[in-house]
């Protein structure tokens, strides 16, 4: 857990020891952003799903606020169960979840404030872009004229308009995800749950949804997606949350939750003119435990217990003129790292 | 001692003859085929026949064997045309119905239902090659009960009959072998067709005797109501049947010409293979 | 744009342990056992794929060009925007419909009048699933490879060293409908190899695959790309993935080629372009901890303001992100003065590492801001 004490980001967890709000920090499901004003998170308490004897997930405890928060783990560890449990298709076999303050026993209301872009591909036959649409709204309730004035914003929103009107059969695989994308934001909801959604999109379309996830995030919506591409959830997300077989493994800022896997010390790697007085320096620190030098006698990569002493060292030999860097920085602290350390390579046979 | 390479190994062994690659198909359907313990059975049960008219012939040139059974009425039945025509090739073309019934359906449709045609297609295979490999397990099978057990059949007879009875009945094995390569044929295409415009095995085999079916009793229904002939080009057995006639030289029961039976059943042909052809693609086409 | 291939010499000690021709089955005709690549001389091998005003056209859409260029190299990445042509390029490639207008070779076959030869030394993993129910994995390998001409003792050889080379051998038994996504990932690949083929196409062959699988995935492409033995072609809409493997790209956009260039001489020419990852020191953090959190974002803009006053061009991606171009004249030190002065440290200091998306990008004729 990331325990951030400046009331860091809109995004922190729900409990931040920032003194002016302490009373207010014991309620449960709430968050205190920058202006100390209550806002419902989506919150998770002791949730368990079993699909009879089959585990979905297994206790879990998560507060999700507003902004960008990516879910990553393996294929099969309960991502999709998670995810169908805050879109309220299924519900808990035991525990407490609440959605901005609505809990699973209110679907209509609950329906309303969450918008669900899943990773199947099919769609109902016979539709247009457009028509699939309208009808997902006319179904949420929405007269005739202000389902099509919505469905116009959507599709515009994922830059869907010109082929609205082509039969969804006909769409290539990205435009089917922007399309599955204008069904979960049609009916303006606050939370979106995005499971793979820049599947099958091309290089210009994800900068362009990322774009639009960004956009989105700092309207407030809670944006929570899954992903296998690392180093976008890493470019992307707020917060990580990792989930495998079941159980929540990590969650918070990925800096945050790197610097608390202290059994395994940071690596770094530096590329840089002298490296042997460089590695001098370090194991006249104390904190490396460490230092390999690279073939070509080019640089070396270390491991320390305490990255913030060698970032200082390094800015004093950079300064003194005994060392020139040429690039450097944490070998292990994306989210790529942390995940092949607390998920590892459960692999695929 | 030595460390073995494992890493990835490119391949410089021989290859087998492009113009055998189809044989692969056949030799792998013809597994499957025979994976099911039914089919086997089944087979077994087609052969019974032939083998109780073995019997028959045998028992009418065995003089001795026949009044020992007491059985003289069996001197009565000739060994004609007629014998062949309707005691052999009408049964067993029905068994060979049945076989490409149960065949037929599945031996295309598990390729396109997962999207394997592309793994073929970009292989030295071309489309005809592979439905010339499917074709070949379901020709195989059916010969095995039509043709094949006929020829023996009529050689058995000619042995035992003698050269005369031979020239005299000289249609006979032509008969049964193109005939029964007609039947092999056309319905073969159609089952293949079916299955590779129906996913789904059951499915399939329900839409072959279906349409079949449908299109029989639509056929028979036109000729009652009108008494032409005109209806039979719709039932693929009445086809099926003037065309036989006609390769035994007897007067047929149907009453459509045998030209025109001939070329229904080969215009029925060539659109299954159109059908067929259609659907194997290695890619799909979107509009 | 071209670039010699490797040395044959590893293919040439091979060939020298196969039987000899004699020895194969009688009665066969005296064909060569692998069709081999045309050249102008002996020994020199003919690039990978050449194209010659290739066009495709279906009705009245013409989804292909005028293509026109030569293209070797060990692994080239295949790019462009959905509809852009990269499947047509492959499906004609690979002989599944001929061109309208202009021609193409692979390894110096027409892929017209030659596709058998073509079909021969290439393999396939499409993007879809493709597989067979009903079989188990090694029957299935053991099929195609048998498509492909393999006698069948070899193919069911080759069929089980390949499941275990792509780290599918506890598996191969199990029926291929039981696979999960990542397995039938893999066993496409297998499928794909097993008859050992000189040119690989890969059609995004990380689609769907969790984070430990692509890592797989990848690390085997690039082995089977180092060995030698064949050249990869993937095309993909992952950029990073491209990047990994890929020492040259081409980029389609619109059925015609907008850019071919080679990585490494990219990445190269990239040491101005910088990335910085920025925290507060942790005194300047403490301080701030009993004040309000805005402090922090102006930090990060006051270094990127010095940045910019040093005369970079500076872009700031995130809270702790920043991109810099340096200019003639200004070296690392200054940056880490800068930093030092306003209490920055400076954790992560590295050439650019997505130039395949600028490239990209750049192809596209989208610009976002030079950086």
């Amino acid at each position: 857990m990331s325990r951030d004490p400046v009331g860091a980001s809109a995004t922190g967890p729900a409990v931040v020891e920032d003194a002016s709000s302490a009373g207010a920090a014991a309620r449960p499901g709430v968050a205190l952003g920058p202006n100390l004003s209550l806002r419902p998170n989506i919150s998770l308490r002791n949730v368990s799903k079993f699909y009879g004897d089959v585990l979905g997930v297994n206790r879990v405890d998560l507060e999700i606020g507003p902004g960008i928060t990516g879910l990553v783990g393996p294929n099969g560890s309960g991502k999709t169960t998670l995810m169908n449990l805050i879109a309220g298709l299924i519900r808990p076999t035991q525990g407490e979840l609440e959605v901005l303050g609505i809990g699973p026993n209110r679907p209509e209301e609950l329906f309303r404030e969450v918008g669900y872009c899943t990773s199947f591909d099919s769609f109902p036959r016979g539709l247009t872009g457009r028509q699939f649409i309208v009808d997902y709204l006319r179904v949420h309730g929405y007269p005739r004229r202000q389902a099509r004035e919505l469905t116009e914003l959507a599709l515009e929103r994922v830059r869907l308009v010109e082929s609205a009107d082509r039969k969804v059969a006909a769409y290539s695989k990205g435009m089917r995800q922007r399309i599955k994308l204008a069904q979960a934001l049609a009916h303006q909801p606050r939370v979106l749950v995005l499971d793979e959604p820049l599947n099958g999109l091309d290089p210009v379309a994800r900068v362009e949804i990322l774009d639009l996830f960004r956009q989105l995030a700092t309207e407030g919506l809670y944006v929570l997606i899954s992903s296998h591409i690392l180093h976008e959830v890493d470019i992307l997300s707020d917060r990580v949350i990792l989930i495998s077989h079941g159980y929540i493994v990590a969650e918070g800022e990925i800096h945050g939750v790197r610097s608390e896997v202290t059994e395994r010390p940071m690596q770094i790697f530096v590329r840089c003119d002298h490296p042997e007085t460089l590695a001098a320096a370090v194991f006249a620190q104390d904190g490396a435990s460490e230092v390999q030098m690279h073939d070509d006698r080019q640089g070396l990569l270390l491991r320390t217990r305490d990255a913030e002493r060698f970032f200082a060292l390094m800015e004093r030999l950079v300064l003194e003129g005994k060392v020139s860097v040429e690039a450097m920085g944490p070998a292990d602290e994306d989210v790529q790292a942390v995940y092949m350390y607390l998920v590892g390579d459960e692999g695929v046979a | 001692m030595a460390v073995f390479d494992r890493g990835y190994r490119g391949y410089d062994g021989p290859l087998t003859q492009p113009w055998s690659r189809f044989l692969v198909i056949a030799r792998y359907a013809v597994r499957d085929v025979f994976a099911s313990k039914v089919f086997i059975g089944f087979s077994v049960l087609s052969l019974i026949w032939p083998l109780a008219l073995v019997g028959i012939i045998y028992l009418k040139y065995n003089v001795e064997a026949l009044t020992i059974l007491d059985l003289s009425t069996l001197d009565l039945i000739p060994i004609d045309t007629t014998f062949f025509r309707l005691g052999f090739l009408r049964p067993q073309t029905a068994f060979a119905f049945v076989m490409i019934l149960i065949v037929g359906p599945a031996l295309v449709s598990p390729d396109l239902r997962n999207n394997a045609l592309p793994l073929y297609l970009s292989r030295p295979l071309d489309k005809s090659d592979y439905v010339l490999g499917k074709l070949v397990v379901l020709a195989t099978l059916t010969s095995a009960v039509t043709w094949v057990p006929g020829l023996l059949l009529f050689a058995l007879q000619s042995y035992l009959a003698g050269g005369r009875w031979l020239l005299d009945h000289w249609r006979i094995p032509l008969a049964l072998f193109v005939g029964s390569w007609i039947f092999i044929l056309v319905l073969s295409l159609f089952s293949l067709a079916v299955s590779a415009w129906v996913k789904w095995k059951p499915w399939a085999r329900i839409a072959f005797l279906g349409a079949i079916f449908v299109f029989s009793a639509i056929g028979q229904i036109f000729k009652l109501i009108y008494g032409t002939w005109w209806g039979s080009l719709l039932v693929v057995d009445d086809l099926m049947v003037r065309v036989w006639d006609h390769l035994f030289g007897i007067e047929s029961s149907q009453q459509i010409p045998a030209l025109v039976a001939w070329i229904a059943l080969a215009i029925f042909g060539a659109f299954s293979a159109w059908l067929l052809f259609r659907r194997i693609r290695a890619f799909e086409v979107v509009s | 744009m071209t670039t010699t291939s490797p040395p044959e010499s590893a293919e040439a000690a091979e060939t020298a342990r196969s039987p000899p021709r004699a020895e194969r089955r009688a009665g066969s005709a005296a064909e060569p056992a692998v069709p081999q690549p045309r050249g102008e001389t002996v020994g020199q091998q003919p690039p990978v794929i050449e194209l010659e005003g290739l066009g495709i056209r279906f009705g009245r859409h013409q989804v292909l060009d005028d293509l026109t260029g030569r293209f070797d190299g060990r692994c080239i990445g295949l790019l462009g925007p959905n509809g852009a042509g990269k499947t047509t390029l492959l499906h004609a490639l690979l002989g599944f419909y001929p061109p309208s207008a202009g021609t193409a070779r692979i390894f110096g076959h027409d892929i017209l009048k030659d596709s058998k030869a073509i079909q021969q030394l290439i393999g396939y993993m499409p993007e879809r699933d493709a597989f067979i129910a009903g079989m188990s994995g090694v029957r299935f390998v053991r099929l195609m490879a048998e498509v492909s001409g393999l006698p069948a003792r070899k193919a069911l050889e080759r069929a089980h060293e390949v499941f275990f080379y792509v780290g599918l051998g506890e598996a191969r038994y199990r029926n291929l409908e039981t696979y999960s996504l990542g397995m039938k990932q893999l066993a496409k690949l297998a499928q794909a190899i097993v008859h050992g083929p000189r040119l690989i196409f890969l059609d995004e062959p990380t689609n769907g695959l969790d984070p430990p699988a692509r890592v797989r995935m990848l690390r085997l492409i690039r082995e089977i790309r180092d060995s030698g033995k064949a050249q990869i072609i993937i095309s993909s809409h992952l950029l990073r993935d491209v990047e990994e493997c890929c020492e040259e790209v081409l980029i389609l956009k619109r059925g015609k080629i907008a850019n071919y260039c080679n990585l490494e001489e990219e990445r190269r020419s990239n040491k101005r372009f910088l990335e910085i990852e920025t925290r507060r020191t942790e005194a300047a953090r403490e301080r701030a901890a009993y004040s309000e959190g805005g402090a922090r974002v102006s930090a990060q803009d006051s270094f990127a303001g010095a940045l910019r006053e040093l005369g970079c061009e500076v872009a700031v991606v995130n809270r702790r992100r920043l991109k810099a171009v340096l200019p003639e004249g200004v070296e690392i030190r200054d940056l880490y003065q800068a930093a030092h002065e306003r209490e920055i440290q400076i954790r992560r200091l590295d050439y650019k590492r997505d130039s395949l998306e600028d490239i990209f990008m750049k192809a596209m004729g989208t610009d976002d801001g030079g950086l």
